[in-house]
């Protein structure tokens, strides 16, 4: 099951949910995306948007106001 | 996730009440809040909220200070009279609120513990940011006041220009994220 990864601290909204939504496109079913954030309205905004579509959604808080969602495409 | 409430962990007595301000207020609430202490700052000293204006006094009594005069400026003398030494009380409630929502923001972001010294990493981005800031000041002052003036001023207070601000702000966010997502992704 290949992992992505998608860096986004120091990219502001809306940014980090358009780029996420770009990547999840390109990627298959099963696979697995591993954002970095650090845009408290991006976690919320990406977790709300991924959980609509149907996909996994895993949100840790890394460090104050860093945060990695793990995405898994369904 | 993060529109459900916190979840309540007991340990000891602290945490029984529940971390109510880590939890993200639904926007109702947001609303509800910010608008009361719009209406109560109105009432206390009869001005509407905003902070541009703010701003402006500040930067003026700064050059007044240097030894300019920008008492002077067509601006200051038809619009925004006042003075402008750096000691002038005349735009203390103005000052009282820049501080209070400057501190007001950072606490509610260090009692979240979501406070975090983030930079632009992008020069493209960084040159975009302080581009489009300065067209939004210059906007702002154009408008004799920025969002909160004019929306959360200007509409609570039911001036109509406060709507007109609203169409013409939404229009210009609209082509500010057209321009984004031509250019800056």
């Amino acid at each position: 099951m290949p992992t992505f990864h998608l860096e986004l601290c120091g990219e502001i909204c809306p940014v980090p949910l358009l780029r996420t939504q770009k990547q999840m496109e390109r990627l298959s079913s099963g696979d697995c995306l591993i954002i970095e954030t650090e845009q408290t309205q991006a976690v919320r905004n990406i977790a709300r948007w991924a959980t609509k579509e149907g996909h996994q959604v895993e949100v840790e808080e890394v460090d104050n106001g860093l945060w990695q969602i793990t995405l898994w495409k369904k | 996730m993060a529109d459900n409430p916190v979840e309540e962990i007991t340990v000891g007595k602290t945490r029984k009440l529940g971390r109510w301000w880590e939890s993200s207020w639904s926007l109702t609430r947001g609303a509800l809040a910010v608008s009361a202490l719009g209406i109560i700052f109105l009432a206390v000293t009869g001005a509407a909220v905003g902070i541009s204006g703010g701003f402006a006094y500040w930067g003026a009594s700064v050059l007044t200070f240097l030894g300019f005069h920008p008492a002077d400026w067509l601006y200051f003398q038809e619009r925004l009279p006042a003075d402008l030494s750096l000691r002038a009380h005349s735009f203390l409630p103005y000052t009282v609120l820049l501080i209070g929502i400057i501190t007001g923001s950072l606490l509610s972001s260090l009692l979240s513990s979501e406070f975090r010294i983030r930079t632009i990493k992008r020069p493209k981005m960084l040159a975009a940011a302080l581009l489009g800031g300065f067209l939004m000041g210059v906007g702002a002052r154009l408008a004799y006041g920025c969002n909160i003036g004019n929306l959360l001023g200007g509409i609570a207070s039911l001036s109509l220009h406060g709507w007109v601000f609203a169409v013409f702000l939404i229009l210009g966010t609209y082509l500010g994220v057209k321009l984004l997502l031509r250019y800056l992704m």
